[in-house]
């Protein structure tokens, strides 16, 4: 299963002239049936900084590393792998453009399962006038009933006073064996790579205002479910938004 | 000399696929433009069951445009459901688009349009 939504508004608002406007928003669905789913320029200056945070989880039922360094566990489901993940990404200027993708597969392989994926979300946004431009973006990852969970993030994120531009991604793995569980509750490794301050090269400014996200899932196994869901929003001239998630479950 | 164009534009479409033993399929898609605004909306479902063991196969696919006006906005979701086994194998497909556009136009030199573009299920 994959969902696709798109929003682009273009507009000049610097420089008057020929307005175009353009939306696409789409589902598709080409997958095998019956298996699954698919699914700067200028000196530094006051103004709002750009935002790149990690979501809210959905359902807490990981093990995970506290910041007194030692191993807590929640619930853990006894009835197969659960993985929800996505993100949103926003861009507040003149001109603001957003992306987001978000990939999830999962797979029954007879004595474990597996499920991975990757979420991608990206804005950025110029402005004529100091300090008009926020980009924020932020992703998350929510496992459910997996034995081992590897989860890999990075956030980055920049501004000026005519531009802002922030990126999340987060890719993950986990796996479940089937049978068995380790003794103390799932084992996550996180690994956490945010960067306050990063310019990316060769970084285009945007033109117009753009939304676009894609978002595909897809579950291999005995009873299983995928699901994505998407949305996009332009407002021309001043914001564009982007969120999706993905689900797999086995 | 400069001028410009206000024109809003959907259109819809949505498909579904199911193969199998028992299967049903629905699709529905509509459109509506009026001066300053246009809206689609797209749905489509397969449902598909063998009834001795098999693997029944369901496929659902919609897809929405919509152009011209000040603020765009899309919402999407799928859903697949698949139980290959048992004395009934069933699997589910659900797709469903909706996208909405609006400012901008000007309320009279889209008049014409409406009467051209608003029509039902396509």
């Amino acid at each position: 299963m994959n969902t696709e939504a798109n929003a682009e508004a273009s507009a000049r608002t610097c420089h008057p002239g020929l307005e175009t406007f353009d939306l696409h928003d789409g589902n598709d669905d080409l997958g095998p049936l019956g298996g699954l789913e698919y699914d700067d320029r200028a000196p530094a200056a006051t103004m709002p900084a750009p935002v790149a945070y990690s979501g809210m989880e959905l359902f807490d039922h990981d093990l995970v590393w506290g910041e007194s360094g030692a191993w807590h566990q929640d619930d853990q489901s006894p009835n197969g792998l659960l993985a929800v993940i996505g993100g949103s990404a926003m861009a507040a200027g003149e001109a603001s453009a957003v992306t987001g993708l978000v990939e999830n597969f999962a797979e029954d392989r007879g004595d474990y399962s597996i499920a991975m994926g990757k979420a991608i979300f990206e804005a950025s946004a110029y402005t004529c006038e100091p300090g008009g431009a926020l980009a924020a973006a932020g992703t998350f990852l929510d496992v459910s009933g997996a034995d081992f969970i590897f989860e890999h993030e990075i956030g980055q994120s920049k501004h000026g006073p005519y531009d802002a531009w922030a990126r999340s991604e987060l890719d993950y793995l986990s796996i479940d064996i089937h049978g068995w569980s380790p003794p103390q509750g799932a084992i996550v490794i996180k690994v956490d790579q945010s960067v306050g301050h990063y310019q990316p090269y060769g970084l285009e400014l945007p033109q117009g205002n753009l939304a676009q996200v894609l978002a595909m899932s897809e579950a291999h196994g005995a009873d299983t479910l995928s699901a994505t869901f998407t949305n996009a929003l332009t407002i021309e001239n001043h914001f564009s938004f982007v969120n999706a998630v993905g689900i797999v479950a086995l | 000399m400069a001028g410009s164009i206000n024109m809003f534009l959907v259109e819809g479409s949505s498909a579904a696929l199911a193969l199998g033993d028992q299967t049903m399929t629905d699709t529905a898609a509509s459109t509506a433009a009026w001066p300053g605004g246009a809206i689609g909306f797209a749905a489509a479902v397969a449902v598909a069951q063998d009834t001795a063991p098999g693997t029944p196969e369901t496929s659902a696919a919609t897809d929405v445009i919509a152009t011209g006006g000040y603020m765009t906005s899309s919402h999407g979701s799928h859903w697949s459901v698949d139980v290959p086994y048992g004395p009934t194998p069933t699997s589910v497909d659900v797709s469903l688009t909706f996208v909405s556009t609006h400012g901008g136009g000007y309320a009279f030199s889209g008049y014409d349009l409406v009467g051209s573009s608003l029509h039902g299920l396509l």
